[in-house]
């Protein structure tokens, strides 16, 4: 323009283009890296799991490494912990995590459901894991209220049908609690 | 052979400057500032109940030892946690250093360090409580991640506030907050996570029996470690499960192509906003239910979200001062204030030489594949093109974009009040303005004012006449004679084709 306007004071300086260049790559990555890491969960193709080693530590870093299973592949029972504490005058402190009634707010107590749930997690893959998890609960257990051992019991909260419903029956009926013993651990073991 | 190379070379031409303007177009920051507000009001909760349990959590004899989680690592890497490296007597110092930093990231203060900083410590929590994680980690990282990425505190936040303090201190022009590339980038991003996000949570549902057969809402509502409000009533109205589950599956799975269709976008959002309400009150998943609806706010436009937020009495208008008088003016925010000043100087980006081999136009046209068609042959003819659908929007993009000459395409002389309002404040301005052509498509009418700059034509012209009006009209913003002679001989040189206004 033969007679440009001063320049207005606040006017954003004019920005290159080439910086555009590396960014766009990485944004085209990052994409890439975002569909690759739910894509190549289980059930999935060679092709698409093998691009795994070129997206994974980028996912873990930035924490995104996640498969966005919401519900899926559909709404599970629930994993509770019940536990039975022995203290030191040999009395009995019982109890189950999660406790809406002693975790609160509410997700304080949904941090400590996904504790439970993460047994439940993990029944298949990793075999070392589960029994880390139960220990680590156990350890804490007793270090919450001074025991000198403690029994843990899983107990898997069953849904109910709609028939179940119908029939007159409740969410918490006894019936739809399975139980099954993680163990007994004495404070001396940690 | 010649033409196919140009064409394919204007194809991937248009390509890449359809990337630029989806990723690079500068945004104003006012959705990006409500989405820093929002995302750390959650921040602050989230890790207030953290510190609930710090030891319980993060400690080394507590819910999840080092031992396990290094265990459950992926990829070799638990991530990034510097609570590995926080000795137990230090976890209440360092907890609440943190909840001072979010604090700070909220209120948008030193907002370039502290959105870093949300993000590390958004990271370093989930990574290092690995088995307690849930939806709301997730999503309060990559929002963290991507704020960090953008001017996040430029709008809405004690920065801003401290820089319009600091310049009327000084007597400088306070103006309001500039658009940058990064802040679309970021609001793309956020977009873009959306999409995927949604589009891998309604795939994976497909693996299961109860999202085909209709039991997955109920299989939800009936769990009792999740219920908050008791739907068992669903038990007698199975045909309502059944519709809420397939319909969760189908708005899930099509929300990456239905959202970005301008007419089913509100539809998409609103189904989303019920989805997640319901989990919050049904589920009694309040955090997660409300921190999915964060990123739908990067779906608002700053312009709609400044309106709303003045509307609302959130916040009061930015009083905008004219750069070439630097004089105040009275608050004003968009168009429709600007075109009953008498006399404004317009805050036009700041135009360098005049570059005859690729002059910048903006074409203003509401009609999409007219638009198209347009820029199809501007782009052809050797015009760096830019577009809006408006004044309103050209006024936006003029204010940060320099442009040699203006095509305002109008309907007739009846519909097209702003276009005409416009152009007076256009030749008010002389030679502080770019060039400008009218095109008056139905219209016929000799009360626009004609200048040499600012040309007039009427009755769909001939392409090859648009063309040739608008090099006629940068002849007179050349520097130098040689340069306005060239622009003349192209003007005369014959060989677009014409252009079918009726059926483009």
């Amino acid at each position: 323009m033969s007679d440009s306007a001063p320049p207005p004071e606040d006017s954003p300086p004019r920005s290159g283009w080439w910086w555009k260049i590396p960014v766009s790559l990485w944004v085209m990555y990052h994409i890439f890296a975002m569909f690759i890491g739910p894509a190549s969960i289980p059930p999935a193709s060679p092709t698409v799991q093998s691009c795994w080693p070129v997206v994974g530590p980028y996912l873990q870093l930035v924490y995104m490494n996640h498969g966005y299973h919401f519900f899926a592949p559909q709404p599970g029972p629930s994993t509770l912990v019940s536990y039975e504490a022995t203290l030191s005058d040999g009395t009995t402190v019982s109890g189950q995590i999660p406790d809406l009634k002693h975790q609160v707010p509410r997700l304080y107590y949904h941090r400590h459901f996904m504790l439970t749930e993460s047994i439940a997690g993990h029944d298949s893959g990793d075999p070392r894991i589960k029994p880390m998890l139960v220990r680590a609960m156990a350890r804490q257990l007793c270090r919450e209220h001074g025991a000198t051992s403690i029994v843990l019991t899983r107990r898997t909260h069953l849904l109910p049908s709609m028939q179940w419903c119908r029939a007159g029956k409740t969410l918490d009926d006894p019936e739809l609690y399975e139980d099954e013993p993680l163990g007994r651990f004495e404070w001396a073991d940690f | 052979m010649g033409r196919l190379l140009i064409t394919i070379r204007n194809r991937i031409w248009s390509a890449i400057c359809a990337w630029d303007e989806f990723w690079f177009k500068p945004m104003a920051p006012t959705t990006l500032g409500v989405i820093r507000i929002l995302s750390g009001l959650m921040l602050l909760y989230t890790h207030a109940v953290w510190g609930l349990g710090l030891d319980a959590f993060f400690g080394a004899n507590g819910w999840q030892d080092p031992l396990l989680i290094r265990s459950q690592a992926v990829s070799g890497s638990t991530g990034i946690s510097f609570w590995w490296y926080v000795q137990p007597e230090y976890y209440q110092l360092v907890h609440w250093c943190c909840m001072a930093l979010l604090l700070m990231f909220t209120i948008g203060m030193m907002t370039r360090v502290t959105a870093c900083a949300a993000f590390i410590i958004t990271v370093s929590y989930a990574t290092r409580a690995l088995n307690a994680n849930f939806g709301l980690d997730q999503i309060n990282g990559f929002l963290t991640l991507y704020l960090a990425l953008a001017p996040c505190g430029d709008a809405l936040s004690f920065d801003a506030w401290w820089a319009r303090r600091q310049a009327r201190r000084k007597g400088l022009p306070v103006s309001e907050p500039i658009p940058r590339a990064s802040t679309r980038l970021a609001t793309r991003l956020i977009q873009v996570h959306l999409c995927l996000l949604y589009f891998f949570a309604g795939v994976s549902k497909l693996k299961g029996e109860a999202w085909w057969n209709g039991d997955a809402v109920w299989m939800a509502v009936a769990n009792k470690e999740y219920q908050s409000q008791d739907l068992t009533w669903l038990a007698w109205h199975p045909w309502v499960s059944h519709l809420l589950t397939h319909m969760t599956v189908l708005w899930e799975m099509t929300f990456f192509i239905a959202v970005w269709n301008r007419a089913w976008r509100p539809l998409v959002l609103a189904i989303g906003i019920g989805v997640h309400l319901g989990i919050g009150s049904c589920l009694g998943l309040w955090t997660f239910g409300l921190i999915m609806l964060v990123p739908y706010l990067s779906f608002i436009s700053p312009e709609t979200m400044y309106s709303v937020l003045v509307w609302v009495r959130a916040i009061r208008p930015v009083q905008v001062l004219s750069p070439v008088e630097a004089n105040p003016v009275e608050t004003v925010s968009w168009w429709p204030q600007y075109k009953h000043i008498k006399f404004t100087g317009w805050p036009f980006a700041a135009c360098d030489r005049l570059d005859i081999n690729a002059p910048r136009l903006h074409l203003v046209c509401d009609d999409s594949n007219l638009c198209g068609g347009l820029l199809t042959d501007l782009t052809s003819a050797g015009f760096h093109c830019q577009t809006s659908p408006d004044i309103a929007d050209l006024c936006t993009a003029l204010e940060h974009h320099p442009v040699d000459v203006l095509l305002l395409i109008a309907h007739d002389e009846d519909t097209s009040d702003d276009i005409i309002d416009f152009r007076r404040i256009l030749l008010q301005m002389g030679a502080a303005t770019p060039a400008s052509v009218v095109v008056l498509l139905d219209g016929e009418t000799h009360d626009l004012r004609h200048s040499n700059a600012h040309i007039c034509l009427y009755r769909q012209p001939l392409f090859e006449q648009l063309r040739r009006s608008v090099l006629l009209a940068l002849c007179e913003r050349t520097a130098t004679e040689e340069e306005a002679d060239q622009l003349r001989q192209r003007a005369g040189v014959v060989t677009a084709p014409s252009l079918n206004w009726t059926n483009p």
